[in-house]
């Protein structure tokens, strides 16, 4: 990777007018996937999303009132929402495979004229306690817009419109793979696209980004911010790309409590880049710190003002999840993740799970690659497989490519997204852990590792780069071909679940 | 040189869009509609002569049906024959009639019963009527499991749902049912989006997304 910096200097003698053009590649994935995610909006059934009701709930609340919900005095959802999901059935349909959704076009008649008599009072009453009313703001705020746009249709018309927006989210969560690719790869057109495709084309990625939640927000994010992390490490650290990769980790924090994983990382790449600067010297030290202070201030610092005035917990997400009943026991944790990842020994306790084979399979990787609806809409177990085959293939090139090239890469790129993704990882098992020994069900699933989803796009272009460059090319076609397909095969299958 | 990725990228969606034409076109359905109701608990007793209704249920589009399935669950003795009705809700009439013969076992065991071809845009009840000498579970669940209807015997309410499941007597592929599922996915959207509407969208996915592909292939390969 170290190569790239000897590109540097050509890179930049390009024409000016040139660079301003964006690759027609990229455009065109951008315009593919987008047009997936829209055909997800679509199809997907209304709140049949991860946690989607509550994430309505917060935006209806915030967009009708002006205020935030987690009031225990109220209830969790607007009376609008409740006979809403109620007629359609999407409350009983949730996470239950055998119940559907409502069909009859006479219950959506009657629903419609009910709305229309309900006015705003119905739709200003919720704002109580959700699984999500504890979340940060942000996302919300954005989503709001769609919302007040839509705010003289039905709830189902302002769902969709705000699905849609969410949607759009995707885009920049595909430029900065894209933009990633390009630093690690010095601008191969070729293996940039291999990249952004598994970011654009993976059927989770269109799935969530498609459903009012902030995750499609979150991996916009942490695409942008581990972009950035690794063009400091190639060009170098100054206090405004220092300003940048902070500013971009507090929103992503102001989005969702899990981004506190970025911190490290980008702690790491300020270090890593102060010392290749051959110093430390007080000046730059007080500019780069100062920037690193700002980003965070302007971000995460403005939303614990915010929330310090509101009287509401700024972190209530990482607190909750790092209280545990009987005390964090490290024998205990390094146990439980064992057991996440490899059989259980004679002598382990058992950790509960919902996993029917080993928790890796079963929660990451069938969750990585297709759980939807509230992850109980599942592929049979032979595609799974399948894709377990051609995932370890992969990661095997990939590996393979990696250590032929090792001389000339960079190691603290490696190092960083490395970082990135066991902060990422330790972060959401030791919340599992302590919900777990609180005792709570299993709290990961496997679409909480998609904001590392640039991270497995690189993978996937190391292991294109193992073949010849004759081969490439081909490799590249059959790997958007298969995305395709997969994205048919889950959408089909969402189809059938639902409404055969 | 450069049509080789494009022919392996188009290969590969016309290899898959066929696989999962086979898998639809060979897939088969049996199931009309359902409740929605997850069969539980036993939440209705009934005794010798008794009967439990569900209504009012309402047929969607393209979902007439000629069984019904239902789950039962008995003490361990041989289970009472019982009589399936399906009536009009409020009127006089019969839509369809069939019996579960007597003498089965087992706690919550599935059973479907032929009533004969019922095909109806009115709303109409479902009654479920203990024929033999001996006692009798029925499986469902809470009240608010099938919001439109309820569970009662005779005036008298049981604050449950029974699951009911109505079935064809000849199953369909999944193929065939492409349109009706994409009209009732149209349901619960915006309210100009149409069965019309979702299968543009389908043409445009399955054409237009194949062409950006190929667009962004070609100009990444040729640069």
């Amino acid at each position: 990777m170290s190569e790239l910096a000897v590109q540097d200097g050509a890179e930049t003698t390009e024409a000016p007018v040139r660079r301003r053009r964006a690759p027609r590649a990229l455009v065109a994935l951008i315009g593919a996937s987008l047009l997936l995610a829209f055909a997800w909006a679509f199809i997907s059934p209304p709140f049949q999303a991860p946690d989607e009701n509550a994430h309505f709930g917060y935006t209806q609340t915030l967009a009708e009132t002006g205020s935030l919900p987690g009031k225990e005095t109220k209830p969790a959802f607007s009376t609008e929402q409740v006979q809403a999901g109620s007629a359609s059935n999407s409350d009983q349909a949730a996470a239950q495979r055998s119940v559907k959704m409502t069909w009859d076009q006479q219950a959506y008649d009657r629903w419609l004229t009910d709305d229309e008599k309900l006015g705003t009072k119905g739709r200003e009453d919720g704002g109580g306690l959700n699984p999500a009313s504890s979340n940060p703001p942000l996302y919300y705020v954005f989503e709001a817009l769609p919302y007040l746009a839509t705010k003289g249709s039905d709830l189902f018309t302002r769902l969709l419109a705000m699905r849609l927006v969410s949607a759009l989210w995707l885009a920049v969560t595909i430029l900065g793979a894209w933009l990633l690719a390009g630093e690690v790869f010095h601008r191969d057109r070729l293996l940039q696209l291999t990249t952004a495709s598994l970011v654009g084309l993976a059927p989770m990625m269109s799935f969530v980004s498609s459903a009012v939640t902030p995750d499609s927000m979150l991996f916009a994010a942490w695409s942008l911010a581990l972009w950035l992390g690794v063009r400091i490490l190639r060009r170098g650290v100054t206090a405004p790309s220092a300003l940048a990769l902070f500013a971009l980790t507090g929103v992503a924090i102001v989005i969702k409590a899990s981004s506190y994983a970025l911190l490290p990382p980008a702690l790491f790449v300020v270090v890593v880049g102060l010392v290749r600067r051959g110093g430390w010297q007080p000046a730059v030290l007080a500019r780069v710190g100062a920037a690193v202070a700002a980003g965070l201030a302007a971000t995460v610092g403005v939303w614990f003002v915010l929330a310090a005035a509101l009287s509401r917990p700024a972190a209530a997400q990482v607190s909750a999840a790092s209280s545990t009943s009987g005390g964090a026991d490290p024998r205990e944790f390094v146990s439980y993740v064992w057991q996440f990842y490899l059989p259980r020994l004679p002598f382990m306790d058992d950790f509960r799970s919902v996993a029917h084979t080993i928790p890796v399979y079963d929660i990451w990787f069938k969750g990585v690659w297709g759980s939807f609806g509230w992850t109980e809409v599942l592929f049979r177990n032979r595609i799974y497989l399948l894709l377990l085959l051609v995932t370890v293939a992969v990661v095997v090139l990939a590996a393979i490519e990696l250590w032929k090239t090792r001389a000339g890469s960079d190691w603290a790129i490696g190092a960083f997204l490395a970082l990135a993704a066991v902060a990422l990882l330790g972060g959401l098992h030791w919340s599992e852990y302590n919900l777990l020994t609180g005792g709570a069900s299993n709290f990961n699933q496997g679409r909480y590792l998609l904001p590392l989803a640039g991270i497995a796009g690189l993978v996937l272009a190391f292991a294109v780069r193992r073949l010849s460059p004759a081969r490439r090319s081909i490799a590249v076609g059959v790997v958007l071909g298969g995305l395709m397909v997969l994205q048919l095969a889950s959408l089909s299958l969402v189809l059938t679940r639902f409404y055969a | 040189m450069r049509s080789k990725p494009v022919l392996a990228l188009l290969g590969v969606c016309l290899l898959g869009v066929l696989v999962l034409v086979v898998i639809g076109a060979t897939s088969e359905r049996r199931e009309a509609f359902t409740l929605g109701v997850v069969p539980s608990v036993a939440v209705v007793p009934l005794d010798s002569g008794e009967y439990v209704c569900q209504a009012p249920i309402q047929m969607p589009d393209d979902a007439a049906f000629d069984r019904i399935a239902f789950v039962l669950g008995t003490d361990g003795r041989p289970g009472p024959a019982i009589d399936v009705i399906v009536q009009p809700f409020r009127a006089q009439g019969e839509l369809g009639r069939g019996r579960l013969a007597a003498d089965y076992t087992g706690r919550a065991v599935r059973h479907v019963v032929d009533v004969g071809h019922v095909d109806t845009d009115r709303p109409f009840q479902v009654c479920l009527s203990n024929d033999g000498p001996r006692k009798v579970s029925v499986y469902g669940n809470a009240d608010v499991s099938a919001r439109a209807s309820s569970a009662s015997m005779g005036p008298v309410p049981t604050n449950a749902d029974i699951a009911l499941v109505f079935e064809r007597a000849e199953s369909r592929s999944t193929l065939s049912l492409l349109g009706t599922m994409l009209d009732r996915a149209a349901l619960w959207r915006a309210s100009w989006v149409g069965g019309w509407f979702m299968i543009l969208l389908a043409a445009l996915v399955v054409l237009a997304v194949p062409a950006l592909l190929v667009r962004a292939l070609r100009d990444a390969t040729d640069s």
